[in-house]
């Protein structure tokens, strides 16, 4: 049975990120969301949402879509497969730190 | 874990929450209320000279309020499929207000009636996604649904009762002001879960 420090060793830090958590985690509820619902949401600034953005679709748990819509850019984002995966993977894996925490089985 | 829930219920329940967008008809339905006492200038039960360009009114409105959400706070697809998103946003607006004509003649039609079925299926609809969403302002409003729609069963009369004439009118404004108000704390609810385009909790992390 896997311990708190196998636990801790397999959070993925790229995902654990609060900012990239919070992205994931507003993904995870909806099939897209374009970018500005996603700083509404987050609270983020253009330039860091771009950056945690940009890490996420590298890493392959994103897809982004830009486009022009009338003379403006507008970029549609959703999660990847391997994205809807590892979201749900990471919160089985803070359930799981929760309980070692707690003491509980 | 509860912040990331919050920003998960945020965007599931984004397309709902646009609460803005149910205003004209609210409005519309008050304005039509007065046709239930009979003929006046909005022509009366039947006549649409009136009530369809205001209805057509309502629902340019609806879609101007849309474009208003879509550049203020953004787009979202939801997961359901797109013939009931499209089902869902125009059955909710759409179908509604012709909740109000169905009424009126139902309870022409059958003025035995002690109790309003339509005024019944909507206090259960409200009632249903004000537990489901937890919007307790549904559940008030679906509770005043029901009351209205067994008063005339309370006061020992029908829905067509002369005494109890009025029946349509105080519908009718119970039904309005509440897709008003409901629409209004929805949009307040909305304002409250998303954040200023100013940087919020999450700005500066890398």
């Amino acid at each position: 049975m896997p311990g708190l420090s196998d636990d801790l060793a397999g959070i993925d830090r790229l995902v654990h990120e609060p900012a990239r958590l919070a992205i994931l985690s507003a993904l995870s509820a909806v099939k897209s969301a374009d970018f500005l619902f996603l700083q509404r949401i987050t609270g983020l600034t253009q330039g860091n949402l771009s950056s945690h953005l940009t890490k996420l679709e590298e890493a392959g748990l994103i897809w982004m879509d830009k486009r022009i819509l009338n003379k403006r850019p507008h970029t549609d984002v959703g999660l990847s497969e391997a994205g809807r995966e590892a979201i749900e993977r990471h919160w089985v894996q803070l359930e799981n730190l929760r309980r070692h925490a707690r003491g509980t089985p | 874990m509860q912040e990331y829930e919050r920003l998960r219920t945020a965007a599931r329940q984004y397309p709902n929450l646009q609460g803005l967008r149910m205003i004209p008809f609210g409005v519309f339905i008050l304005a039509i209320a007065p046709r239930d006492l009979g003929s006046n200038w909005l022509g009366g039960p039947g006549d649409c000279t009136f009530t369809l360009p205001m209805l057509l009114a309502a629902g340019g409105l609806w879609f101007l309020i849309g474009r208003y959400y879509k550049n203020t706070f953004g787009k979202v697809t939801p997961q359901t499929s797109p013939g009931r998103q499209v089902l869902e946003s125009t059955g909710l607006g759409v179908g509604l207000v012709a909740v109000i004509v169905i009424e009126n003649l139902w309870y022409r039609a059958w003025p035995g009636l002690p109790v309003s079925p339509i005024g019944l299926a909507l206090a259960g609809l409200y009632l249903f996604l004000g537990v489901r969403d937890r919007r307790w302002y549904y559940t008030v409003f679906g509770g005043a649904m029901g009351i209205i729609s067994l008063l005339p069963l309370f006061l020992g009369t029908t829905v067509g009762d002369p005494i109890f004439g009025t029946f349509g009118l105080v519908f009718s404004l119970v039904y309005g002001v509440g897709l008003v108000l409901t629409g209004l704390l929805d949009h307040f609810r909305l304002v409250r879960m998303l954040r200023p385009l100013d940087g919020g909790s999450y700005a500066g992390s890398e």
